[in-house]
């Protein structure tokens, strides 16, 4: 009866690994593996959008959004591409950078010893916790043009004797996206950051202080190799998250007016189910995936740590 | 903008980049960290005041120029009338069933797995952990074509299920997509930090390797599992993108699409979107307010390695 | 209030407090199709085959329940509210409104039949989405009477016909309207409102005030039917009988009005952001000496404060270098091939658009009838003042529209060009020649040229 048992107890621990870790795997294929694979596989394939007709087209799809031609002769990359990537640069590149020289700021002044940090670290975070489109929706209300928060509050101090019609035009659409952007993202940074700050000896400082650095060398002698880790995953979530945001970027102007506030994100959305062109759709994404982890490469090669 | 920058400005400033340490420097410096630290705050946070009294005018008021920023005549009546004229209740019921159902799947699955890449050295270790943060990179939002294509017809169960377009499964199949990887990356790194003398200690008192992960490891895991928990379940109650593509009625469509949908046209009903979006809003402000240290906890563990 | 919009709620109420049959509409939208399982059961693969046979033979039962995609909120469209509270009142067949915000309904719909998905029975829409469900065997011919067809005028009956069968029943008229502050043209000194684009803009210099633009068109989402509006009164059409894109030269002339306006300072700042919501606040808020809107706006304005039918003034649309034409919006109700319940939803479409139901219509939310005789009636002509009656009569006259394939992408290369255009950021001739050779390949590509 016990070596039974005995036997059982051992039989179990034995398949204590493919018995944890199984199932999990199955799990990722299905819903993360295969998913991908069939990105990949709808990719070469051409829907017509008025009758539903599939075909296979090989690489044409993304030969089609990625560069013009006339009648077989290249003539350089496709306007939309170029028009639609310049805006996902300025919207990524710009919120990233702001968020995080703020982000840096308020996670220093968070590893001070204050006396209520731990009030103040509850409440720079909040922004980050709410759903991203109840956050757009918030700040289509901020930046509404006649009852809007911002017009009201630069009209009624006196400040602008008109309102701005923020929404209809395209640099401050952008504009406007880009503040949103930045408030919702980042307390992550300021997260991150503050994490990474912990990890820097207290000695140290002390150290420096005592051979009477100022304080930009404290933070590039001291501080910065221990940050380092925590800025290059702060800013790779950060980039590779914002490329694929499209909830503040639809809800917020649905890329108009026109076309200026269009980005990846829902050039892929709008081809895929607004045009009803699945084949063009999975082809932005499979770009979008291969521009993700080239950027996740290149910030690790510049930083020359490896990940994980 | 410019009171970002202005606060940019004064942070520098406030660093004291030239200064020498003397005594009176540091108190000064303490008011000016509090200083810029309370506008911060409270900048960041009068959106959030903004269209919370915006909730909470009567609906007619929400237009009335010039803007009050002061709650006059307080009221409850938008949040009555969505729960009365929309079937909110049932966003809510949805919302609360998809993200408590992803959560346990994750968390069970995560603590689990995540347990066993900690401790065990077993062929592939390595290679799936890498591929688990390779998925974690992969953007949801490239996969919506195949995502609607299986959840229209699965590929093994669909002879069962039929179409799962609009349904609930849908959206927690397609939510633990995104969770599952980042729970189990968070409780591989919070059981690394668990000391593995524990486990051996088990093992010498006649554990077996289940009775010690569930009696000694797991009570030590708490604080991971809470925070997996909690990440998981704000990342499935917020989702927008995938709702959007795979739900099209009240049966299975969240709080998020809920609150989208009061932009009708271009008469956006604010005062009812602005209560909507304040009861989507309320598990993320909870959270956040009390347990602010779990979120920090399970964000640092996620993507800092140990 | 909140009687307004009961519809939506009715249906949870009614699946709570009801046992037996729809106690399943407890389970939220799942009563549409649960309810289905004893009444429309076959006509399900009837419809997924998609070739839309015809069904409603009458051997069936009628099912108890519908699914009814609304385009927007009803609160916005009490007309349609009110005339469903007659239908359900009227046959026992409860109708359950799903609201979907106007720009989204067509990607939700195209969604949903995608999938083959019986979710929804029946929408209401605009005539020119037909030509995309229709090629796509989405939708069932309604199979209307001669008698009620005949209501309505030829050109609408045209519209809501592709291959000899009928896909929509004409609900109510919505077309571009010119309406004006009667009030702000008396103080400038201005006696008559506009008749032609010319008058337009040298009336527009005598409206132009600190406070008060001359002049303003819905445009942001609504960008492009205002252009197919000012196209057709320059005597223009987005294409030819051969699916050809041909809008440059009328265009142009769109455009140069555009330029006009813009160069005379005739047009408000942000207009590029202004929708029928923002186009229509701000001629409320006594911002604008005209606009042209869609026409619930005349019915909004004459409700709104310090408004009255002595203060609004309404117009036809001035005339272009062709006509006074105006974009036909008019929305009506189609019922889905894949729908479970087409009998009832049949019978919901042929309700909500006869004569009575169009005055109703008429009544509530100042929808314009898409009945001429309707116009005759006492009670609308009690209601209206006269001159704006004849406008209405007119617009549903001369109203214009196409339905064309592809219809969401045909609008987009269209919007990114116009908009640019529009605020003067792109020259016109070459913004038109880009969005026609972008159509142009599209038709190629997908087979139609």
């Amino acid at each position: 009866m016990s070596t039974e048992k005995q036997s059982l107890r051992r039989t179990l621990d034995r398949l204590f690994v493919p018995l944890t870790v199984g199932p999990t795997m199955l799990w990722i294929a299905a819903v993360i593996v295969y998913p991908t694979l069939k990105l990949f596989w709808s990719s070469v394939f051409w829907t017509n959008p008025i009758n539903g007709q599939r075909e296979f087209v090989g690489l044409r799809n993304f030969q089609r959004l990625i560069f013009a031609e006339e009648g077989g002769a290249f003539l350089g990359l496709a306007p939309d591409f170029v028009s639609i990537t310049w805006h996902t640069i300025v919207y990524v590149g710009l919120s990233v950078s702001i968020s995080f020289a703020l982000g840096l700021g308020i996670a220093l002044l968070l590893d001070k010893d204050l006396k209520g940090r731990g009030w103040f670290r509850t409440a720079v975070i909040v922004p980050w916790i709410l759903p991203y489109v109840m956050s757009g929706l918030m700040w289509r209300w901020m930046f509404q043009s006649e009852y809007g928060a911002i017009n009201g509050l630069l009209t009624q101090s006196g400040l602008l004797s008109s309102k701005i019609a923020f929404f209809s035009d395209g640099t401050l659409a952008m504009m406007a996206l880009i503040i949103a952007d930045i408030w919702v993202f980042t307390p992550f940074i300021i997260i991150i950051l503050l994490a990474g700050l912990q990890n820097v000896p207290e000695q140290l400082y002390d150290a420096a202080e005592v051979d009477g650095a100022g304080r930009i060398s404290r933070f590039v002698n001291v501080t910065y190799p221990f940050l380092k880790p925590s800025i290059l995953v702060a800013l790779t979530i950060r980039i590779i998250f914002d490329i694929r945001a499209l909830d503040l970027v639809w809800v917020m102007t649905q890329g108009g007016p026109g076309k200026s506030t269009e980005v990846w994100a829902s050039w892929l959305y709008r081809t895929a189910q607004v045009f009803n062109r699945p084949g063009e759709g999975a082809a932005l994404g499979v770009v979008l995936l291969a521009v993700t982890f080239m950027i996740v490469a290149v910030l690790y090669n510049v930083f020359g740590d490896s990940p994980y | 903008m410019s009171t970002n920058q202005s606060t940019l400005g004064q942070l520098i400033a406030a660093l004291g980049l030239d200064t020498d340490n003397e005594w009176p420097h540091v108190v000064r410096e303490r008011l000016v960290a509090y200083g810029l630290l309370g506008l911060y705050v409270f900048v960041i946070w009068f959106p959030i005041y903004f269209i919370f009294i915006t909730s909470i005018k009567p609906s007619g008021a929400v237009l009335d120029i010039p803007i009050s920023f002061l709650p006059t005549q307080p009221t409850v009546s938008n949040y009555v009338e969505i729960f009365q004229n929309r079937p909110f209740e049932l966003y809510t019921l949805n919302s609360l069933i998809v993200a408590s159902t992803t959560t346990l799947i994750c968390v069970t699955l995560g603590t689990v797995t995540g347990y066993s890449f900690s401790r065990y050295d077993f062929v592939g270790n390595k290679a799936l952990l890498l591929s688990i943060v390779g998925a974690r990179m992969i953007p949801p939002i490239a996969l919506i074509v195949p995502f609607f294509t299986i959840m229209s017809n699965p590929p093994l169960i669909g002879g069962l299920t039929g179409s799962l377009y609009d349904t609930r499964i849908a959206l927690i199949l397609t939510y633990t997509f995104f969770n599952l990887p980042f729970a189990v990356w968070i409780m591989k790194n919070y059981f690394d930090g668990v000391p593995e003398s524990l486990d051996e200690q088990a093992r010498i008192d006649g554990c077996s390797r289940w009775e010690g992960f569930v009696k000694i490891i797991l009570p030590m895991a708490k604080p991971g599992i809470a925070a997996t928990a909690i990440l998981a379940f704000i990342f499935s109650w917020n989702e927008f993108v995938f709702a959007l593509v795979l739900t099209s009625s009240e049966q299975a469509q969240t709080l998020p699409i809920a609150v989208s949908l009061f932009v009708a046209d271009d008469f956006v009903d604010w005062a009812h979107l602005a209560a909507g979006g304040m009861i989507a809003a309320l598990p993320g402000i909870l959270f956040g307010l009390f347990f602010q240290q779990y979120i920090v906890s399970g964000l640092t563990q996620g993507a800092v390695k140990e | 209030m909140q009687g307004d919009h009961s519809h939506t709620r009715r249906r949870f109420i009614k699946g709570a407090g009801t046992i037996g049959t729809i106690a399943l509409a407890g389970c939220g939208g799942n009563a549409g199709s649960d309810g289905s399982d004893g009444s429309g059961g076959t006509e399900g693969s009837d419809g997924s085959d998609g070739s839309g046979g015809s069904t409603g033979t009458g051997s069936e039962s009628m099912a108890d329940s519908i699914v009814f995609y609304n385009a927007g909120s009803l609160k916005y469209d009490p007309g349609t509210e009110e005339n469903i509270t007659r239908f359900e009142e009227e046959t026992g067949i409860s109708v359950e409104v799903n609201e979907v915000p106007w720009n989204n309904l067509k990607t939700s719909l195209t969604t949903i039949w995608r999938n083959k998905d019986a979710t929804v029975d029946a929408f209401n829409g605009p005539t020119w989405w037909l030509a995309d469900f229709v090629a796509s065997d989405w939708l069932e011919p309604l199979e209307l009477s001669d008698s009620h067809m005949s209501n309505f005028p030829e050109n609408l009956r045209n519209l809501v016909t592709l291959d000899g069968k009928t896909y929509m029943a004409p609900e109510f008229g919505k077309w571009g309207t010119y309406l004006y502050d009667a009030a702000h043209f008396e103080e400038q000194g201005v006696s008559e409102p506009p008749q032609t684009w010319d008058e337009v803009v040298s009336k527009g210099k005598q409206l132009n005030t600190e406070d008060t633009s001359p002049f303003a068109f819905t445009w942001s989402n609504k960008d492009v039917f205002t252009f197919k509006q000012f196209l057709y009164q320059a005597g223009g059409q987005l294409f030819n009988d051969s699916n050809e894109p041909t809008f440059v030269d009328a265009g142009m002339d769109v455009m140069n009005f555009f330029t006009r306006l813009r160069e005379n300072d005739l047009l408000p700042n942000g207009i590029s952001s202004m929708g029928e919501g923002g186009a229509g606040d701000t001629f409320i808020a006594g911002q604008l000496a005209s606009v042209e809107s869609w026409t619930p706006l005349g019915a909004r304005a004459l409700d709104a404060d310090g408004w009255g039918a002595d203060r609004l003034g309404s117009a036809k649309p001035p005339e272009g270098p062709d006509s006074r034409a105006t974009f036909q919006d008019t929305n009506g109700i189609s019922v889905s091939a894949f729908s479970e319940n087409k009998r009832a939803a049949k019978k919901f479409a042929q309700y909500m658009t006869t004569p009575a139901s169009s005055k109703t219509n008429m009544k509530v939310e100042g929808n314009p009838a898409v009945i001429p005789s309707v116009y005759d009636e006492p009670e609308i002509q009690d209601q209206y003042p006269s001159w704006l009656l004849e406008d209405m009569k007119f617009n549903l006259e001369h109203a214009k529209s196409e339905t064309y394939l592809a219809q969401p992408q045909v609008d987009d290369y269209l919007s990114e060009q116009i908009t640019p255009a529009l605020l003067g950021d792109k020259d016109p001739q070459d913004a038109l020649e880009t969005a026609q050779s972008n159509i142009e390949r599209l038709y190629q590509d997908i087979g139609l040229l």
